[in-house]
């Protein structure tokens, strides 16, 4: 890697025209930016010019940015951290439990048209394994180059608090804008923290505002889904969505840890204070078995039912062709409620993921006689509702 | 796009270096990786020996000779099929690509070739380095890993306080 100082009579970074200090800038978040910006004229230069969240723009793939009406440094500063933090939110979220809310767990923000944001909120359709999406909060930049969002009719704030967990919550006023303005390390740290009112002051603004709205909105966490998408690596990563034991669909969600282990957990319709996000099965040593295949594991898998939703057909039921299979463990209580063990009864179920050619996988325990067979919910980016 | 004579040649074009140095990729190679050939292509005639010259004659040979390197590189991994493990072996290529031997004079000059031929792919390789190298640094650490001085003028320092106050310069 090249960090040694610059050759004393080679080009200089002062040198390069302003077009290559704003395509390295672009790839800086806001913080970063402003750092360089401060190192010397040529970069505080392009740091300034409405150019960057143009260049920034271009290289997100979207449409050129309406220029700002006041065409300030300032104003440009704002344009290109709204289109961060637009990019910063791209991806899959899930909703922490609340004990208020008994909306969809999953939301999906995806590009749309004339650089907006788009959240969807994901649920399981009626018909077998298609995905339902509901509209949820619209992100675009106004004219200002600020960020605003809304929720249907209602104006509302999405802040970070890290880089992995976002909050959704009634915009309240014009504290708001001031927030957003200049930069405090971490930004989003003190935005939402400024954002915080007293919670008396704050809940009585937030119910007036909300109730002219027609409604009175509680703050809605989200936590990152990050890896939503298996790898040739890592093939069991991802959100997936499969028909489980009582004929729905369900989303689950595949990790993999620093030290070699798999967990899976499935992601329910969170209500009360009950979690949303249960553990199903987990190893701790994602080795495949490789073909080929002693006579009783295909014995596991070939006497096993794939599990068909109720309004499904004969999709899927055929066997998929193996191509590996993993050892995983479970606990009672989560393969069978209701199976007839002791309830100090602590050991491990033993059962199996049966990775498929077609790269999907299914999954199943000893003792039970089903397959649950899971799909994917993203592909290359794009949420597969079918 | 004027057709090619009959009976002519691959249709070449040639980077032209300081000093009058020629670095040649077959038309094909080019229009991979630059965003300019594509669009003169369009435009420009071919006569004679059948070739598009293009001049940078303010950049040294080295990074013109990686620029053909680079281009000739993507060129290849263009007709092989997409997968994880052809991804894996593009970042190790690029990791040798931009190894210890490149320093930052060289990088930047590799830069100002890429943008004149509008080669997205190595204006976004060469950009993310030097972006990580500004990562999470304070505006003195910038410009010592960068190499560059402090020629901000009070007002600017003024204005950069204004916005960022956290920031220490």
């Amino acid at each position: 890697m090249a960090t040694s100082l610059a050759a004393a009579a080679g080009t200089a970074l002062e040198d390069l025209p302003e077009d290559a200090l704003l395509a390295i800038l672009a790839f800086l978040a806001p913080p970063d930016a402003a750092a360089a910006a401060c190192a010397c004229r040529a970069l505080a230069k392009a740091a300034s010019s409405p150019s960057l969240p143009l260049t920034l723009a271009l290289r997100l793939g979207l449409p050129p940015p309406r220029p700002t009406p006041e065409a300030c440094p300032a104003a440009a500063r704002r344009l290109f951290r709204s289109l961060h933090r637009l990019r910063r939110l791209l991806g899959l979220w899930r909703r922490l439990p609340s004990a208020h809310s008994a909306s969809p767990s999953l939301a999906a923000f995806e590009w749309a048209p004339r650089a907006t944001l788009a959240a969807s909120l994901l649920a399981p359709s009626k018909h077998g394994f298609s995905v339902s999406k509901s509209p949820f909060v619209t992100l675009s930049i106004a004219e200002s180059g600020d960020t605003v969002a809304a929720l249907g009719e209602v104006p509302v704030c999405v802040n970070f608090v890290g880089d992995n967990h976002i909050v959704v919550e009634a915009a309240s006023g014009e504290d708001e804008e001031e927030g957003m303005e200049g930069g405090s390390p971490p930004e989003e740290m003190y935005m939402h923290f400024a954002n915080r009112r007293s919670p008396g002051a704050g809940r009585r603004r937030r119910e007036r505002h909300g109730r002219r709205k027609g409604g009175r909105m509680e703050a809605e966490h989200f936590v990152r889904i990050p890896d939503a998408e298996p790898t040739k690596l890592r093939p069991l990563q991802g959100l997936w969505k499969g028909i489980c034991e009582n004929r729905t669909m369900e989303f689950y969600v595949v990790t993999y840890d620093d030290i070699g282990g798999v967990t899976c957990r499935r992601v329910s319709e969170t209500g009360g204070q009950s979690s949303g996000y249960s553990p199903i099965f987990w190893t701790t040593d994602a080795t495949f078995l490789a073909p080929p295949f002693s006579e009783q594991e295909l014995d596991h898998y070939n006497c096993r039912e794939h599990i068909r939703g109720v309004t499904s057909g004969h999709e899927g039921t055929r066997n998929k062709v193996v191509s590996r299979i993993l050892c995983i463990n479970s606990s009672y209580d989560v393969v069978d409620p209701h199976l007839s063990a002791p309830l100090d009864d602590t050991r491990n179920v033993e059962g199996r993921i049966w990775l498929y050619e077609d790269g999907t996988f299914g999954f199943g325990f000893i003792g039970t006689n089903s397959v649950i067979d899971l799909r994917h919910v993203s592909l290359d980016g794009c949420i597969d509702s079918s | 796009m004027a057709a090619a004579p009959s009976g002519s040649r691959t249709r070449m074009v040639t980077l032209i270096s300081k000093g009058g140095r020629n670095f040649k990729m077959p038309e094909a190679v080019a229009l991979v990786s630059s965003r300019s050939c594509r669009e003169a292509l369009d435009y420009i005639e071919y006569r004679g020996n059948n070739t598009m010259m293009i001049k940078l004659l303010d950049i040294d040979p080295k990074p013109v000779s990686m620029l053909v390197n680079f281009c000739n590189h993507m060129a290849a991994a263009a007709t092989s099929a997409a997968s994880d493990d052809a991804a894996q072996r593009m970042r190790e290529w690029e990791e040798r690509f931009l190894g210890d031997d490149v320093d930052q004079a060289l990088l930047y000059d590799l830069l100002s070739a890429a943008i004149s031929i509008q080669a997205d792919g190595l204006i976004d390789l060469v950009c993310k380095r030097v972006a990580h190298m500004i990562k999470g640094k304070t505006p003195q650490e910038i410009r010592t890993i960068l190499g560059i001085q402090d020629d901000l003028t009070p007002d600017q320092r003024d204005e950069i306080r204004t916005d960022n106050s956290w920031i220490d310069i």
